[in-house]
């Protein structure tokens, strides 16, 4: 029996879907995840479970919703792991398989963001908490330690959790006050332009304003989207020096890569910066998987996918039985048919991510999004015609069949999730 | 709903100097007029960072999580030494008493000219988790540059890359920005080394006229910034003396201290985390 791949599980944090140049994105040069990108199968319509860091990685790592694993905010709970009993996708995989399971970087799954000691991983290194510029070069060290002596008869989950962009949190927080002129030489020539969605607003009960909204001109508005790319570029470096350390080692082939991130970042859309809203600038993310040789490469722009999915595909490349809990799908058939002539992408028509607090949902299919929140708010938006999210479709009576149609599928995901016994359940929609 | 960005103190940003006194930052600098320029002198930093502006608060982690120490000794043909030990505290865990430490001890030699272009160099990496080196997670990066290129190894493994326009590396910044400073050469691009390891193009270096002062605790100062790919705006803060007193971007700090090991060796042996009021700095 042949062995199966080493499996490198790559994360960046608050990574805007368009902030890789591989996309056309003139204003920030990516060339390391570029690579990554054209090396592999790269989904467009990739979806975070849950667009905060610690609800995210405790979706990643447990399989489970949110309203399951019970972390529905950055607070420190215990973990998922500690929470439900429920095995981390580390524990699940070396109890059941060879493997070696290795971490290094931000854990915040549900608890403290750096822990040396996570259920079923050999954490070799963490994190600075709130330093990203400087702790991501470290972790990228150890990531490129582990690689570079890593054990080629036993096979290994490497995850290394980068923290990067992230720091576009701490750029926010020293630019308070209004920005009238440019520093460091730069002039306006040098700003991305604003997003078209910048001027519409959000309702209340889906996003919360910008904090800078009062104080920041326009021109604090672009030095922030300058200053993010910046941050990415960063994060690109150590990207690069990873698989660079693949690459050396002969290990590029016979590794599995799989690439994303927990969250995107407002950048500037209806002036919202950071994450924790439904819409697509705070919730799509990038996601590449890659295994040169036997995976080809392929853009996919229109299959679902979202971070629920990569705990069972995972377990799917070891070799390992997917446990009955994890929500997601392994993408591996998938991945597998793109080889022959009739791809066969995953059947199903939408996924659910949970949003803030478990306060909202939202819906994708194919074609659409629907938002849902506790307070009975609800939106609706053709994704094809509207990428921006700025034509509220939930009261067109042209859409309204379509509209019940999501509120069913909502309704099925929710019966069909084993909802924590503490958390509230979420109040859907009674029309 | 909570606000989560809000800055805490709107006075103290950006960061400069005066900034970082008043948030008990900086300790007394060390007297740099009697060190002897021509022989072996060390320079150390601590390594420390501002979140949520360095006001008083749940969100306030101000604190001390590292230490960059240099050394640098004259050699002969146009050459000079510099040994470089630098240490990342990650000890934000709370499930056990120390955590880790990165560690990276550098040896490069440098040509003494303007941009300080290495040479020669080696830097192991050295992971740190419970007081313990992981011994089996060698990384050295060796290197020279010779005939226009950049003659690497990671691990013994080769990789050459061509490098035609002035480079530094972002250590050897340290040493070159008050040398290019004095020669009135600081206005200008170069590339740069990053961490030894990737090459950083398109970084530019500008004096920032706008921003030099006289500061009360410093004297006067100089501000010379570095913008360019991959590079968060870092302002490089140069006193009468022609010494670098202060690196400062975004919410980070490299801050002249002479005893910036001892303190990192402190937070080690003592297990906590040094928060800006801990420090026993002077009143702001």
């Amino acid at each position: 029996m042949s062995k199966p791949p080493n499996i490198l599980f790559l994360s960046t944090d608050e990574h805007h879907f368009r902030a890789l140049s591989s996309s056309g994105n003139p204003h920030v040069k990516t060339p390391h995840m570029d690579a990554l990108v054209a090396s592999g199968v790269s989904f467009s319509q990739s979806y975070s479970p849950n667009p905060v860091c610690g609800p995210c990685r405790a979706c990643w790592f447990s399989g489970m919703a949110s309203s399951e694993s019970s972390v529905i905010g950055n607070v420190n709970r215990g973990g998922p792991a500690a929470d439900t009993g429920k095995p981390t996708m580390g524990r699940w995989l070396t109890e059941h398989s060879d493997y070696r399971a290795v971490f290094a970087g931000k854990w915040h799954a549900g608890d403290h963001p750096f822990r040396y000691t996570i259920d079923g991983f050999d954490v070799i290194l963490t994190g600075v908490n709130r330093n990203a510029m400087l702790s991501d070069r470290s972790i990228a060290v150890a990531t490129e330690a582990f690689l570079r002596n890593a054990d080629r008869d036993r096979p290994w989950l490497m995850v290394t959790c980068l923290q990067q962009p992230h720091d576009i949190c701490e750029s926010i927080r020293m630019e308070s006050q209004p920005l009238h002129e440019l520093p460091y030489g730069l002039t306006e020539d040098d700003l991305p332009p604003l997003p078209d969605n910048f001027d519409y607003p959000h309702k209340n009960s889906v996003a919360y304003a910008g904090p800078t909204e009062s104080t920041w001109t326009e021109l604090n508005w672009r030095y922030y989207l300058w200053h993010y790319y910046r941050h990415v570029e960063m994060c690109d470096l150590q990207v690069g020096s990873i698989i660079e350390a693949l690459r050396e080692t002969g290990q590029l082939e016979s590794t599995l890569v799989i690439f994303t991130s927990d969250h995107g970042e407002g950048l500037a859309s209806r002036k919202l910066v950071q994450k924790s809203f439904p819409f697509d600038e705070s919730i799509r993310v990038p996601f590449v998987i890659s295994q040169p040789g036997s995976i080809p490469a392929h853009h996919d722009p229109r299959t679902l996918v979202t971070g629920l999915d990569i705990f069972p595909t995972i377990m799917d490349y070891a070799g390992v039985p997917i446990p009955d809990h994890c929500r997601g799908i392994s993408l591996k058939p998938y991945l597998g048919s793109l080889a022959t002539n009739q791809p066969a992408p995953p059947d199903r028509q939408y996924i659910v991510s949970d949003v803030h607090n478990n306060d909202i949902r939202m819906v994708r299919s194919d074609r659409y999004k629907y938002i849902a929140c506790n307070d009975g708010t609800e939106l609706f938006f053709d994704m094809d015609a509207d990428p921006f999210e700025m034509q509220d479709l939930i009261d067109d009576a042209n859409h309204a069949a379509r509209v019940r149609e999501h509120r069913d599928w909502l309704r099925a995901w929710e019966a069909g999730l084993d909802r924590h016994a503490e958390l509230e359940p979420f109040l859907l929609p009674t029309v | 709903m909570k606000d989560l960005c809000r800055p805490i103190d709107q006075n103290i940003r950006p960061l400069t100097p005066d900034v970082l006194k008043r948030m008990r930052a900086v300790q007394p600098v060390a007297d740099v007029s009697m060190r002897d320029k021509q022989g072996t002198t060390t320079q150390s930093y601590r390594i420390w960072q501002s979140v949520g502006g360095g006001g008083r608060s749940d969100n306030d982690q101000s604190r001390v999580i590292g230490s960059l120490t240099m050394t640098r000794s004259p050699e002969e043909g146009g050459l000079f030494s510099l040994r470089v030990r630098q240490q990342v505290l990650m000890i934000d865990n709370p499930d056990i008493k120390y955590g880790g430490v990165h560690e990276i001890v550098g040896d490069l030699d440098c040509a003494a000219d303007g941009c300080a272009t290495p040479q020669r160099w080696r830097v192991e990496h050295r992971i740190h988790r419970h007081r313990k080196r992981l011994e089996a997670l060698p990384l050295v990066y060796e290197g020279r540059f010779e005939d226009g290129a950049l003659h690497q190894t990671i691990n013994g493994r080769p990789r050459q890359t061509p490098i035609a326009e002035a480079w530094t590396a972002d250590w050897c910044l340290i040493e070159a920005i008050p040398r290019l400073l004095i020669q009135g050469d600081a206005d200008r691009s170069l590339i740069v080394l990053d961490r030894m390891r990737d090459v950083l193009p398109d970084q530019r270096l500008r004096p920032r006229l706008e921003a030099d002062y006289v500061s009360p605790h410093f004297g006067p100062l100089r501000c010379v910034a570095q913008t360019g790919h991959g590079t968060l705006p870092t302002d490089y803060w140069i006193n009468e003396a022609g010494e670098l007193l202060f690196v400062t971007s975004v919410h980070q700090a490299y801050i002249a201290d002479d005893r910036a090991e001892a303190k990192i060796q402190r937070i080690l042996d003592e297990n906590f985390i040094m928060r800006f009021e801990e420090q026993g700095a002077t009143s702001p």
